[in-house]
């Protein structure tokens, strides 16, 4: 996904650097830098110029499924998933790529947790979708023909979505269609903090680092706002603004303590309007038309 | 077998690839995104990313032989300087560790330099992994 800078800033600011934030040291390949991120307290200034092009990398469906559900507590329950049947209703280009973001969850999730039919059959119905939006070959027969045969192997697999998604993205760029990318990520998105929420079965005390993980979502719904403000007018985009934003703006005001186990935490009631927010705007994704 | 590094080919997915599969022999998974774009001398390219505790990331930076190099930085949102690097060079590996969840700017700069075709627009791509600690 990406946007040209002259919409997010308009001057070069001029000031001067006082410091480094972060321990680096050398590794041994020449051009290898490791950083551990600590820092919060120096600020620092630097001189801004004027980017050609920003890429708003927000979580692709495999990550978020990977990072929401890949601890202790999770397990999969098939009736989570959007079902199969509802892709015959998707036919305008919003609600196709939505869905085909809340499909590649759907799969990313099954993926996860070994449901290796269910991932086949979620890819095949991700190709019918990304079809119709016209991504070629992206997701392909040769990639379904791949996933049967490493489909013993999570991590495999958990590659082969990923090149999907990633020649997804390389098409939808080359063609100036980031709209549709950032349709399918948002509705890739939703669709695991969706999966996650549910299992969480909306209680802030069930499953502690499944809640944690939904609260620290914070950052990529941040940068998913932000993207929003900053990306041109788009019908597809707009079908789901408000309902970022309010979501954003939910957010924003509770408060998120860090426990002593290192969990982010929040009130129960807080803890289900947000899941709430959540369910609800998956619902008006899953039934668009 | 196609010149991945023609300016007739826009594309530069294959450019790409070569650093997709480098990350996936370091045992990161890619994060899908396709950060990749022609670029000439001077101009500057940025990634906007989530980073979460407890994952490990690694960026790989590269460009185009044709161009001189380049340069990065990473940033905070606020524009705190986080990681800058030392020298010039056609790639830049980077491995982050956060300890605290942030949205981080990952800016490249291509170099300028007279030794190099001053018009020439090079493939430049910022490649990004994660997995989990200790994975």
């Amino acid at each position: 996904m990406k946007i040209d800078r002259l919409s997010t800033l308009g001057f070069l600011v001029f000031s001067i650097v006082l410091s480094l934030s972060a321990c680096k040291k050398k590794g041994d390949n020449n051009n290898l830098n490791k950083i551990s991120i600590d820092s919060d307290s120096l600020k620092i200034a630097q001189k801004i110029e004027q980017a050609k092009e920003i890429f708003y990398s927000l979580p692709a469906p495999h990550e978020v499924s990977s990072f929401l559900m890949d601890n202790k507590g999770s397990y999969f329950n098939n009736d989570l998933l959007n079902p199969l049947s509802n892709a015959d209703k998707y036919s305008s280009e919003a609600s196709l790529a939505y869905n085909l973001g809340v499909y590649s969850a759907d799969l990313s999730y099954a993926s996860l947790f070994n449901q290796n039919q269910i991932v086949i059959d979620y890819m095949a119905k991700a190709k019918v979708l990304a079809d119709q939006l016209g991504i070629l070959n992206a997701f392909d027969q040769e990639t379904i023909d791949k996933l049967q045969e490493n489909i013993n192997n999570r991590d495999s697999i958990m590659q082969i979505i990923s090149e999907t998604f990633m020649n997804s993205d390389a098409y939808l760029q080359e063609n100036d269609r980031q709209d549709v990318g950032a349709m399918i990520l948002i509705g890739g998105w939703i669709e695991g903090m969706y999966v996650a929420v549910e299992l969480s079965e909306k209680n802030v005390k069930k499953n502690v680092p499944l809640t944690s993980s939904i609260l620290e979502q914070k950052l990529s719904l941040e940068l998913m706002n932000d993207f929003l403000k900053n990306f041109p007018p788009s019908n597809g985009l707009n079908i789901i603004k408000k309902e970022i934003t309010d979501l954003y703006n939910f957010f924003e005001k509770i408060d998120t303590p860090v426990t002593n186990d290192g969990y982010l935490t929040t009130s129960p009631e807080n803890f289900k309007q947000l899941c709430l927010k959540i369910e609800n705007i998956r619902n008006k994704i899953i039934n668009l038309s | 077998m196609p010149d991945i590094f023609s300016q007739e080919n826009p594309s530069c997915r294959a450019f790409t690839n070569k650093y997709v599969n480098l990350l996936r022999s370091k045992n990161y998974l890619s994060d899908a995104h396709y950060n990749s774009v022609r670029l000439v001398q001077g101009d500057k390219i940025e990634v906007y990313k989530p980073f979460f505790r407890e994952r490990e990331y690694i960026i790989i930076v590269s460009c185009d032989p044709k161009l001189p190099g380049v340069n990065v930085s990473i940033t905070d949102m606020g524009k705190n300087i986080i990681y800058k690097s030392e020298k010039t060079a056609k790639e830049q590996t980077i491995e982050i560790s956060p300890k605290k969840n942030q949205n981080l700017i990952i800016s490249v700069k291509t170099a300028k330099s007279e030794d190099y075709p001053k018009d020439y627009k090079g493939c430049v791509s910022i490649v990004i992994g994660f997995k989990k600690k200790n994975q």
